[in-house]
């Protein structure tokens, strides 16, 4: 092998890399705050966003009361409308690091599945990745 | 064990400022390498929050908490609440006490440790030399379990006074009588393992959807087995989502409803005959004093007693359909399993022990108890008032694991045991926490330490307390990670205390579960651990009394492993025995259930039952064939069923005052809101107190969403922002307690349980006005 061609699999590898760690060490790492697209202080989301909270309501996150503000954020310090994993260890630790480490970059999300609101797997979700949890993530 | 340099450093600068004290603080408990990127240490612990004792992962970087995660191999399956998941942001909030400061003249002023503690010392040994029971202590659910004990010591056996009381006493001294007076030791006999065995729940008073959301969470998820959930409650709250009966009353007549269910039981012989021949003695109260005079009576009395007690009765007293009465009765008797659940909305209350002592009747009654699925649970609302304040005894009646203070044996014990002069404790229970504050408003008490909780704000009547801690001619002491609170701002020393894992011990939750709590980074600035600060003031106040060989002798200790030894050798032989939990044990383990004897048991899941694992019952009652009420030897160790007629709360709505106020929990904060009011998120979805009115209430008022509403009660008034819902029932409106500038219990009523000492938060009458 020359030392050019050496070189050029380094470089390769190199970028290779970081085009991996792109992908996993964002889903990882706290999103950063965004603002609110409008001024939001006094008022309660679902005055706004009825429809969606009509659903988080009918799901098992609205029975438990993980609200908005676990994936969200708080509009005025540190909203986050595409909430990072991160944000879901608490309860989910597992589910997220099988995520995260999926072989697949488009399966790096747990909203492939379930729904944003509802957190409910829908039934082709089901029926394509039945047991992707249970055997511990990667396929 | 993977420990970084970083951690290492980390520990290796604490431990050598500590060993300057003469202390040192343990090196942290279990630990996972971190691999994201914002953390590089898991270490095992358990939330901050609630009874419910959730264990939990800390994750740390750079020497602060970055994250919280579920320990999936804790009774919580990995899960936590909306609370729970923002710990981090407890730790680092703009308002922590950094620095011990001295009030003057209403201005606070940073002061040295030395000098903080020289001032303490000096007042706290002026008053105790003109009078022992001048001084007090005010502990809390919160604090560890070391922590609580080292005070009890430095009181009860030190100083011979029996004035310290914890705020345990606002919130659990209700269910810890009722168990002692049924069972004959405190704490529930089941545990969460319960949940997963019986089909009928039956949940008294527990919000559990907002106050116990991950208890919540594990009774849901039966549903899927076909259960039946039975809940009372005046109010709809989240919880009754689930319910599959939703029984509304008016507040305060439950003790009617939990009579009539035990009338329908003996009428339609749902009870169980062998239970009852075997296990059970009956007992009346038949001159209230105070002392109660009470007589042992028999099964015909009791069914004589309850023979109007009809549930066409109660739908007159209460508001209960009948037909509901009948049908919850049924229920409870004829499943497999039933497990009831209850929490402030009968503790909380002037007839508290005797509605806890009527849950356990309808138990004791129909045998739904000593085995899985079967079972009476009271729900706690702070980390540690289990562990460290009902088991410790840190309450004025009480001392260490099971033992009273007017008892001569328990004293003695506790004397020998302590290496203190016999007659050392007193037999006079000392001030209960109401009865504390009162002493401490009329200057009776002159120097009083509050630590680790927030009477200022929390107290019922609270106006009437604040005045009486803002005095010049008394001393108070305020240990907080928190400056200012609403006790804080009241205090002549603001002595600043690490938080949570900052500093490590042993809490005690809801099912006897004990979890060792590890150090996981450092206090900010002076902020030192209250077990230190503790030791150093016993050792300096013994020595500043004349009893300096003491001060040595009785707290010795270098480290909270020390005194959770000695802790586990004062619990030896008790029916609470926790021998077997040792430290590198409860490190390791993913809590541990007393009692434990020995080091190989694996703990206790189910007391007073031989057949489902609880080998002190053959210790205890060797005859036993299965079940024994071992804490109950006068009683041939039978548990108790009481006759309590039915008492209303002791301030019932009237014309003048026409509603009745109940006060609860958000899922979002906890108690005062000095932690949860720190975290954006929590504020953000939860900011301000309001007033929740039934629609058909509004209507009559002229009242809508979002209008002002005066609140006045007898005692004070509030003005809150309405919330017209269909959740109180008419007649009754509810108001969130957490919030600093928005006092609630500036209206709330100190009358408290005689026999409990606990006050009646839960039910107030007031009038409503549209401001």
């Amino acid at each position: 092998m020359d030392i050019a061609k050496a070189g050029r699999k380094r470089r390769d590898l190199f970028l290779i890399s970081c085009l991996a760690l792109g992908l996993m060490v964002p889903s990882v790492a706290m999103a950063a705050a965004k603002k609110h697209p409008r001024e939001a202080a006094g008022q309660e989301c679902t005055e706004c966003h009825i429809d969606q909270e009509n659903i988080w309501e009918g799901g098992k996150h609205g029975l438990m009361g993980v609200k908005c503000v676990v994936c969200h954020g708080s509009p005025e310090k540190n909203f986050a409308p595409k909430p990072a994993l991160t944000r879901c260890r608490g309860c989910h630790s597992d589910q997220v690091r099988q995520v995260t480490t999926a072989r697949n970059p488009k399966e790096r999300t747990c909203f492939r599945c379930h729904d944003h609101h509802s957190v409910a797997a829908s039934e082709a979700a089901v029926k394509q990745h039945s047991g992707f949890h249970q055997k511990g993530g990667a396929q | 064990m993977k420990i970084t340099r970083r951690q290492l450093m980390k520990y290796s600068a604490t431990m050598a400022a500590a060993s300057a004290l003469g202390l040192d603080f343990s090196f942290p408990g279990q630990v996972l390498g971190g691999t994201e990127a914002d953390v590089d240490l898991w270490t095992k612990g358990v939330c901050r929050y609630c009874g419910a004792g959730c264990g939990l992962y800390v994750g740390s970087k750079g020497g602060k908490v970055t994250a919280v995660k579920g320990d999936k191999e804790n009774w919580n399956k990995g899960f936590l609440c909306l609370k729970g998941n923002f710990l981090p942001a407890i730790m680092t909030a703009p308002d922590r006490a950094k620095y011990p400061l001295l009030n003057k003249n209403g201005k606070f002023v940073r002061i040295s440790w030395k000098e903080a503690m020289d001032l303490m010392v000096s007042k706290f040994g002026d008053a105790y030399k003109a009078n022992p029971n001048s001084v007090a202590f005010y502990g809390s659910g919160q604090s560890y379990t070391e922590e609580s004990y080292v005070m009890n010591k430095l009181f009860k056996g030190g100083l011979g006074t029996n004035n310290i009381d914890g705020n345990p006493r606002l919130c659990m001294a209700s269910a810890a009588v009722g168990y002692v007076s049924t069972f004959g030791k405190d704490e529930p006999m089941g545990a969460y393992d319960d949940i997963y065995h019986a089909d009928c729940f039956f949940i008294v008073g527990s919000n559990m959807a907002e106050a116990h959301p991950v208890i919540f969470r594990l009774l849901n998820e039966q549903r899927k087995r076909n259960v039946k959930i039975i809940m009372l409650d005046p109010r709809k709250t989240l919880s009754a989502k689930i319910a599959d009966l939703h029984m509304s009353f008016t507040a305060g007549t439950d003790l009617a409803i939990l009579n009539a269910m035990a009338h329908v039981i003996v009428k339609e012989k749902l009870y169980s005959t062998e239970y009852l021949d075997k296990h059970l003695v009956f007992k009346k109260v038949t001159d209230a004093g105070p002392p109660p005079k009470i007589e042992g009576t028999s099964w015909d009395d009791y069914v004589k007693f309850l023979d109007e007690d009809t549930p066409e009765a109660a739908e007159k007293i209460t508001g209960c359909p009948k037909e509901d009465i009948v049908k919850a009765a049924r229920w409870f008797a004829q499943s497999k399993g039933t497990m009831s659940f209850w929490c402030m909305g009968l503790n909380q209350r002037t007839r508290g022990v005797w509605a806890n002592n009527l849950m356990h009747n309808l138990h004791l009654l129909t045998g739904q108890i000593n085995r899985p699925g079967a079972t009476s649970f009271s729900l706690t609302g702070q980390p540690n008032a289990c562990g460290g304040v009902r088991d410790g005894g840190m309450l004025s009646h009480l001392l260490p694991y099971g033992r009273l203070v007017a008892n001569d044996k328990d004293r003695e014990e506790m004397e020998d045991f302590w290496g203190v002069p016999k007659g050392r404790i007193q037999a006079k229970p000392g001030l209960t926490a109401m009865e504390m504050f009162q002493a401490f408003g009329k200057a009776e008490i002159k120097a009083m330490w509050v630590a680790c909780t927030n009477p200022g704000q929390s107290l019922p009547n609270v106006d009437a307390y604040r005045k009486g801690m803002r005095r010049d001619d008394t001393f108070l002491v305020v240990s907080e990670a928190y400056h200012p609170t609403r006790t804080s701002e009241l205090a002549d020393l603001v002595l600043p205390a690490a938080l949570w894992v900052e500093k490590d011990g042993t809490f005690g939750q809801s099912e006897r579960r004990y979890q060792y709590v590890a150090k996981v980074v450092n206090p900010p600035a002076e902020a030192r651990p209250d077990l230190d600060v503790m030791i150093e003031f016993s050792r300096r106040l013994l020595t500043a009394v004349g009893r300096k060989d003491e001060g040595a002798k009785l707290f010795p200790h270098k480290n909270s492993e020390e005194v959770w030894n000695e802790i586990r050798h004062a619990s030896k032989g008790t029916a609470y025995d926790f021998m077997g939990m040792t430290r590198a044990r409860l490190t390791a383990a993913h809590g541990i259930q007393w009692p434990c004897p020995t080091e190989d048991h694996p703990g206790t899941v189910r007391r007073y039952t031989a057949k489902y694992g609880d080998i002190l019952v053959k210790q205890f009652d060797a005859k036993a064939e299965d079940v024994s009420f071992y804490g109950a030897k006068k009683d041939n160790n039978r548990a108790t069923v009481w006759l309590r007629p039915h008492k209303g709360p002791a301030e019932p709505p009237d014309a003048e005052y026409p509603f009745a106020l109940t006060t609860g929990r958000q899922i979002e904060h906890w108690h005062t809101g000095t932690m949860t009011l720190n975290v954006p998120e929590l504020k953000r979805s939860a900011p301000a107190a309001y007033v929740e009115i039934n629609p058909k209430d509004a209507t009559k008022l002229g009242v809508k969403s979002k209008d002002k509403v005066r609140l006045t009660s007898r005692r004070g008034t509030i003005v809150l922002e309405a919330k017209v819902i269909d959740m109180p029932r008419e007649g009754l409106v509810f108001v969130p307690m957490h919030y600093p500038d928005q006092l609630i219990n500036s209206l709330t009523n100190d009358a408290f349980d005689q026999l409990s000492k606990q006050p009646e938060y839960k039910i107030c009458a007031v009038k409503l006005e549209k401001a």
